[in-house]
């Protein structure tokens, strides 16, 4: 890492946002710290320059010097493109914010959380340091996703590109719609051909890339000329059951219930999903009895029949 | 790995402003706040001195003074305001909200929340394609929570899943958690002075008891150490309960998995529940009692 690199970045940056007007080439140059060299040299370095701020989120604005001349190019940082405005948040709005970011404290997104709050803290340090982050709040645990990942995510939905990584054992080229956390997992939809899928982003077997040379796809369009993969491999179907009296509490709040005998109620409970309905039953052991549908039954027993 | 120049370039923009409004701050505690050592915040100082407006007199440079441990900006000169949130730290501040949204009961502060998430998605596009679900808060949640604030007692109905028993149960609740899609509370049971995890969709009934919240000690419990083997076809469950497994690695098409519970009855119903694609191994004894219980199942059916 040059220091020399770091140093004519930031003067970069103060002198395109200290100015209040498009800056050439040649002026750039000839004022900020750090340019020397041939003419080709010290452009090669600027392009570079540019490229690399932009990649930090910094826009730098291209514009026209003289209507006479189009060619003359100049660049500009405005600040309410970069930076927060003293009255954009007011400070009943900073201390919702402050909440907000605490919710992620022991998630995967703390640090982006608390970077979130130095920014917070540097608008008014005293609404950081009013509210303790451990002040009994409402906490967001056991999010077993990799930040990294979901921030990938994040951008290249923003920016509309095209990404990659292996899902299933196989290398996939996706253009990335949609991003949901649905019980704890983040799943993606989004565009493989033409198709809108949705994949378990715990299940990339490999880190996203994001294909910043490509041009971004146009989501609309594709969105129009989309064709959405059928998962729906579950059909309504109605279980019957006897369950014991007082028992089998995760089946019977969902379910219709009635008095048989002594020793048993009966159930009947619409389902789509026959693997989470035969785990939900196996796991009220001999408290339930399946009556129908026949094919949950045989496949439960046999189940049970591998356990011995 | 060496730090990028646009990293340092970054962090620089960000520490400007964050020492301006917290003037006299410690080297110890912007390397804390910055997630770097102190001889990087002092690097970082040392740069950020040499850096300013063209002209570069002391005029134009950035003016600040970092002695005896303590760093004040005494000129900014364009670095008087944060950067913007980025788009991560922006969808992080939006779902925060939305889950604030979720758990509040003021109508005026449901409106300022809407319009703040508003203010702060307008810059990012990506936001609206950006959800998180969780369940609708429940009916306790409030009470539980003032017992939290207030630091008393509640007694509970509660519905365990594990037991399948309706049980009462008297807690002093200490935190609150959001964990896949529901809300938790962990408190202490009063009783048995161990702590518990509930979930509060499962509280059939709760009253808040004017017995203040305890100080007691935390008793420790000694976990049975379970060992498993789960096949891969049943990969949802590695995911579901990856934070009681310690020790997860795969071999061939099982994978093998490795963790400590107190709670035998909850283990017995989850190798049950998930036959075939779960082998027991440890607690070994468990085992018999597994083949019974499915015995008896089976015998329900002959």
């Amino acid at each position: 890492m040059s220091s020399e690199k770091t140093e004519r970045l930031i003067n970069l940056t103060l002198g395109l946002l200290a100015s209040k007007r498009y800056l050439t080439k040649n002026e750039i140059f000839r004022t900020i710290a750090g340019y020397s060299g041939t003419p080709e040299s010290m452009e090669r370095m600027f392009e570079r320059d540019k490229d690399e701020l932009r990649s930090a989120g910094i826009i730098i604005e291209v514009g026209g010097i003289d209507p006479l001349f189009e060619d003359e190019q100049g660049y500009l940082i405005r600040s309410s493109q970069i930076q927060i405005q003293p009255n954009d948040f007011s400070k009943a709005e900073l201390i919702l914010m402050v909440l907000a970011a605490n919710y992620w404290s022991q998630s995967n997104l703390d640090d982006s959380a608390k970077n979130a709050l130095l920014k917070i803290a540097s608008i008014d340090s005293g609404v950081t340091e009013q509210i303790d982050s451990n002040n009994g709040q409402l906490l967001v645990q056991n999010f077993n996703h990799e930040s990294s990942q979901i921030r990938s995510l994040i951008s290249a939905i923003n920016s509309r590109r095209y990404i990659k990584f292996t899902y299933k054992s196989l290398d996939r080229l996706v253009a990335p719609i949609k991003l949901e956390n649905i019980q704890g997992f983040w799943y993606l939809s989004g565009m493989e051909d033409r198709w809108m899928k949705r994949f378990k982003v715990i299940r990339f077997e490999s880190s996203v890339i994001i294909l910043t040379n490509t041009e971004p796809f146009d989501k609309d369009q594709m969105m129009k000329d989309s064709t959405f993969a059928d998962n729906s491999e579950m059909s309504l179907q109605k279980l019957q059951a006897f369950i014991r009296i007082g028992k089998c509490n995760n089946l019977r709040k969902n379910g219709l219930v009635k008095p048989h005998d002594g020793e048993w109620e009966s159930l009947e409970l619409d389902f789509t999903d026959q693997e989470q309905m035969i785990r939900d039953l196996l796991w009220n052991g001999d408290d339930v009895q399946v009556i129908a549908p026949t094919t949950l039954k045989s496949e439960l027993l046999d189940r049970l029949q591998r356990l011995i | 790995m060496s730090e990028s120049a646009v990293d340092r370039v970054s962090r620089a923009l960000d520490l400007v402003p964050f020492i301006l409004e917290n003037p006299g701050i410690e080297i110890s505690s912007l390397a804390k706040k910055f997630k770097i050592n102190e001889k990087q915040v002092l690097a970082d100082l040392e740069l950020i001195f040499l850096c300013g407006l063209p002209g570069y007199t002391p005029y134009e440079l950035i003016d600040l003074t970092f002695e005896d441990g303590l760093v004040t900006v005494i000129d900014p000169q364009v670095l008087d305001k944060p950067r913007l949130f980025n788009e991560i730290e922006a969808v992080v501040l939006v779902l925060g909200l939305s889950i604030m949204k979720n758990v509040i009961n003021d109508s005026k502060r449901l409106e300022s929340i809407n319009n703040l998430q508003e203010k702060i998605a307008a810059k990012f596009s990506a936001i609206e394609n950006i959800s998180f679900t969780t369940s609708s808060k429940p009916k306790f949640y409030d009470l539980v929570s003032e017992a939290m604030s207030s630091r008393r007692s509640i007694n509970l109905t509660y519905s365990s899943i594990s037991r399948d028993e309706i049980t009462q149960r008297f807690v002093a609740p200490r935190s609150i958690y959001l964990a896949q899609g529901n809300f938790y509370f962990v408190a202490l049971d009063r009783k048995s002075n161990q702590e518990r995890h509930f979930r509060m969709d499962l509280i059939i009934d709760c009253e808040l008891s004017d017995d203040p919240g305890s100080e007691e000690q935390t008793i420790s419990e000694d976990a049975n150490l379970f060992d498993f083997r789960i096949n891969t076809r049943n990969k949802y469950l590695t995911e579901r309960y990856s934070e009681l497994f310690t020790d997860i690695s795969q071999q061939g098409d099982s994978y093998h998995a490795r963790g400590r519970m107190n709670n035998r009855e909850w283990l017995k119903r989850l190798v049950i529940s998930n036959a075939p694609d779960i082998e027991l191994f440890e607690p070994a004894d468990l085992k018999k009692e597994i083949e019974e219980r499915a015995l008896r199942i089976l015998a329900l059916y002959q």
